[in-house]
Order: C-alpha cells, then sequence, then structure tokens
C-alpha cells in the first residue's frame, strides 16, 4: 500500500509531540531536531529519486561506481568520526570494505540468492548499503577501541614488546578488545531480535506487501551477512591501518 | 655487551639524556641511580626500541640496534617495567602471559618450578590463583621478579623492582638476583641498599656525560 502525500504529511503531525515536551522542558532541541528530521526528510527524497533512477535504468557498471563511491564516502566518515589521521586509516578501511563486499555480498547475491547478475540494482544497492552503514559503525568502534587501547595500556603493550612479543603478537590483545567491543551490539541484536524488537528489514519487507516467511528468510540472511562483513573488515582494517600507525620497531607513530 | 656510544635521548620532546657512553660486559650487574625524571627509565627504553635516540649507537651482542635488528635483541631481554597496572585478572594470567609469544614458547615451566620460584623471594604458592587486585605493590614486583628469572634471558632489564619493598624483602631480592649467575643485568633504582650490590653504578644527572 503506497503512502499518498496528504497521508504522508499527517505523518508529521506525530512530531508535535516530542516539540512539545522538548520546547517544555527547554532542552534547546527544537530546532535541532526540526532540522534533522527535515534534512532526512529531504535526504532520502533525494536518495528515492536517485535509486528509482538507478534501478530502472539498472546498469551494472553504474551501479557499481555508486557502491564505490558509498564505500569512500564510508571511509571518510570512519576517518572523521575516530579522529585517527587520514593517511592511517582511509585506505585501510576502503581496502576492508571492499574486501568484505566483495568476499560477502558477492557470496550472498550469487550463492545464496543466486542472481543471474550480482550487480542487479535492487538486490546489489540495498545491501551493499545495508552492510556498509554496519560496517561503518564497527569500524569506528573497532578503530578507536584498538588505537585508544594501545595508548591506554601502553605498560601492557611495552611489556609484551619487551619480553618477547613480535609487534603482531604485542597487538593481539588489542585486537581481541577491539573486536569484542565492536560486536557486542550486533550480538546483542541477533540475540533479542523478534522478541523485543521486528528488525527494520522485515518491518519494511511486510509493509511492503511481502509474505512474513519471506521477510523473515532474509533478514535472518542479512544479519549473517552484515556480521561476517562487519568482523571481516574490522579484523582487515586494524590490521591494514597498523601497518601505517606503527613503526618497524612496533611503536606507535604520534 | 651491551654498549652505549654518546647516546642523546629526548622524553616527551624533551631532552633528558646528553651524550651517555657506558658498557656491560656478559655476566655483569650495572646500576642506574639518578634523580626522578633525569632519564634512567628511558635508557632502558631506548636499549628496548621504545624511543629512538637523538644521535649516538646502542650495541648488543656486536649487533647495532635498529629496525632490523631489535625483534633480536628484545628476545634476549627479560623486561620488568616501572609501571605493573596490567589489564590482567589474576597472577596466574600475568604469569603465563609472555609465554604465549612465540619466542618463550618452548620455555614454559611446571607449576612446582613456578611455585619453588616464588619461594626464593618469600611468595607463597596460593598467591598463583588470586585475582593481582588483592596481593599488594610489593607482592607484584616479586611475582614480576620470578617472572624474570622464569623467561630464562640472558638480558633482565629491572625498571625500579624494589620501590614498594620493604628492606627485608629487598634482601630477598638482592640475593635472588645473585643467584641468577651469568646473567647481565641493568637496573633502574633509586635504593641505596639495592644499588650498592651491583658490579658497577652509573650516576645519572638530569643532562650527563659520563
Amino acid at each position: 500500500m503506497d503512502i499518498s502525500y496528504p497521508q504522508f504529511f499527517l505523518g508529521f503531525v506525530l512530531l508535535l509531540i516530542p516539540v512539545y515536551f522538548l520546547q517544555y522542558y527547554k532542552t534547546g532541541l527544537v530546532k535541532d531536531t526540526l532540522f534533522a528530521a527535515g534534512r532526512m526528510t529531504g535526504q532520502l527524497f533525494l536518495i528515492g529519486l536517485y535509486l528509482e533512477y538507478l534501478f530502472r535504468l539498472n546498469s551494472s557498471l553504474i551501479n557499481l561506481i555508486w557502491v564505490l563511491v558509498m564505500i569512500v564516502i564510508t571511509a571518510f566518515t570512519v576517518v572523521k568520526r575516530t579522529n585517527l589521521s587520514l593517511k592511517t586509516v582511509f585506505l585501510p578501511v576502503s581496502m576492508a570494505i571492499l574486501l568484505s563486499i566483495i568476499l560477502i555480498a558477492g557470496f550472498f547475491l550469487n550463492f545464496v540468492l543466486q542472481l543471474n547478475s550480482m550487480f542487479e540494482a535492487r538486490y546489489f544497492i540495498p545491501i551493499c548499503g545495508m552492510i556498509l552503514g554496519n560496517m561503518l559503525n564497527a569500524c569506528v568502534i573497532s578503530l578507536s577501541a584498538y588505537y585508544s587501547g594501545i595508548k591506554r595500556e601502553k605498560t601492557l603493550y611495552q611489556f609484551s614488546l619487551g619480553n618477547g612479543a613480535t609487534p603482531t603478537e604485542a597487538q593481539h590483545y588489542f585486537i581481541r578488545d577491539a573486536l569484542i567491543k565492536s560486536l557486542n551490539p550486533t550480538i546483542a541484536t541477533m540475540a533479542v531480535m523478534g522478541l523485543i524488537a521486528l528488525p527494520g528489514t522485515m518491518t519494511g519487507q511486510i509493509l511492503g506487501g511481502s509474505s512474513p516467511s519471506i521477510a523473515i528468510k532474509y533478514q535472518i540472511m542479512i544479519m549473517i551477512v552484515i556480521f561476517a562483513a562487519s568482523v571481516i573488515s574490522v579484523v582487515i582494517t586494524i590490521l591494514l591501518s597498523s601497518r601505517n600507525a606503527f613503526s618497524k620497531s612496533g611503536i606507535l607513530k604520534k | 655487551m651491551i654498549e652505549f656510544q654518546n647516546i642523546s635521548l629526548s622524553y616527551e620532546n624533551k631532552e633528558v639524556i646528553r651524550d651517555l657512553s657506558f658498557s656491560i660486559k656478559p655476566g655483569e650487574s650495572v646500576c642506574l641511580r639518578g634523580s626522578s625524571g633525569c632519564g634512567k627509565s628511558s635508557v632502558l627504553h631506548a636499549l628496548l626500541g621504545f624511543i629512538t635516540p637523538n644521535c649516538g649507537k646502542i650495541f648488543v651482542e656486536q649487533r647495532r640496534l635498529d629496525s632490523n635488528s631489535i625483534q633480536h635483541i628484545r628476545e634476549q631481554v627479560a623486561y620488568l617495567p616501572q609501571d605493573l597496572s596490567f589489564p590482567f585478572t589474576t597472577v596466574k594470567e600475568l604469569i603465563d602471559a609472555p609465554f604465549k609469544f612465540k619466542a618463550n614458547r618452548l620455555k614454559k615451566h611446571s607449576t612446582e618450578v613456578i611455585f619453588s620460584t616464588f619461594a626464593e623471594l618469600g611468595l607463597e604458592a596460593n598467591i598463583y590463583s588470586k585475582n593481582l587486585n588483592e596481593i599488594s605493590i610489593g607482592q607484584k614486583q616479586r611475582v614480576m621478579l620470578a617472572l624474570m628469572k622464569l623467561l630464562d634471558k640472558e638480558i633482565l632489564l629491572l625498571d625500579e623492582p624494589t620501590s614498594a619493598l620493604d628492606p627485608d624483602s629487598v634482601v630477598l631480592v638482592i640475593n635472588f638476583l645473585k643467584s641468577l649467575s651469568g646473567k647481565t643485568i641493568l637496573a633502574v633504582s633509586h635504593d641505596e641498599l639495592f644499588a650498592q650490590h651491583f658490579d658497577k653504578v652509573i650516576h645519572i644527572k638530569q643532562i650527563n656525560s659520563i
């Protein structure tokens, strides 16, 4: 069932309730809320128009370029949100995400969904988009945890190096810690899925007219794809960025 | 043989050691003394490749210390840092940690050997299964010294190993280190009683040349 524009704008009436409370308690968030809601609406409409055009065109090359652009934007966002240097993080994150997409999205679209072309717009773009969004969060959390961990636990790192560990061995503890911190939220979400909340993909598909049994299968697959892609991107990002971030003697460059 | 030739070191962009030269023969024990912040620990850090000298050369067993030789040198060393705040839960985890590295994997000891080494330092066997937050800093220092022996390396680098120990425990540690005959020991210490038992004492002033 489509939402007509009058119905659509009627939905915005709900925003009056949070706006009232935010104003009543003088949170100063009213302007931000209205700006964020307006921006979200504008951005999604533009993307919607663009995707509609992409889907109609359905050119493998253009779809691929679109995903590559999304990868570059994701890598820039990781750099910005981790406050790490562009030189240390940009290429490793881009490479890690590209490799995860090739491996995981490639496997899912080619072998699980068995599409004639994995670059078919209505599958390739949303699946890659979903993976990228989750990889972005996982990379930001893991890189922050990894580098702040090595700075915070400098004693442990130096103790390990000073007692014969190779730099890779000394970094092992910190990679483990970064993996735990970045993947815990996804594991927790997976564990309660369907009990506490109905996940977005499934809800969207059901609202869009799919049967719940198909929607559930897609949701489960999406979660597995997201999780596998996040693990691969986190590990590769950390390993590749370490090559730039540490000296040959294993010391973190400033 | 460890040799420092005209070494200058900086810590946090401030020069702390200038034109330092000394040598340590195999099996010799040397103690670095000096006021706080004079750069004693930086000497150990330079030897481990944690900081790069502004100028000068460091040799260990005739090999010049650089990014190519540093791993080989680190594998000859047991290092006790000054700060012992490790994110491990138990003493066992702390003792086990360095034996997970490829360089030490074949040197893993039975609990009997660990307990007898503990006994040499006046530690009871049950400390092995205790949480690190249940033991005192002095006990932690002695656990670390036991670990230094268990690692069985040719060179021991000890940064303030007795700073939290009472005089009786310091004597235990002195006898313990004397029993490690043949090992080259480079220690940093404020403790006069401890320092006088070393073959050589090097005094480091704020900016020093020996």
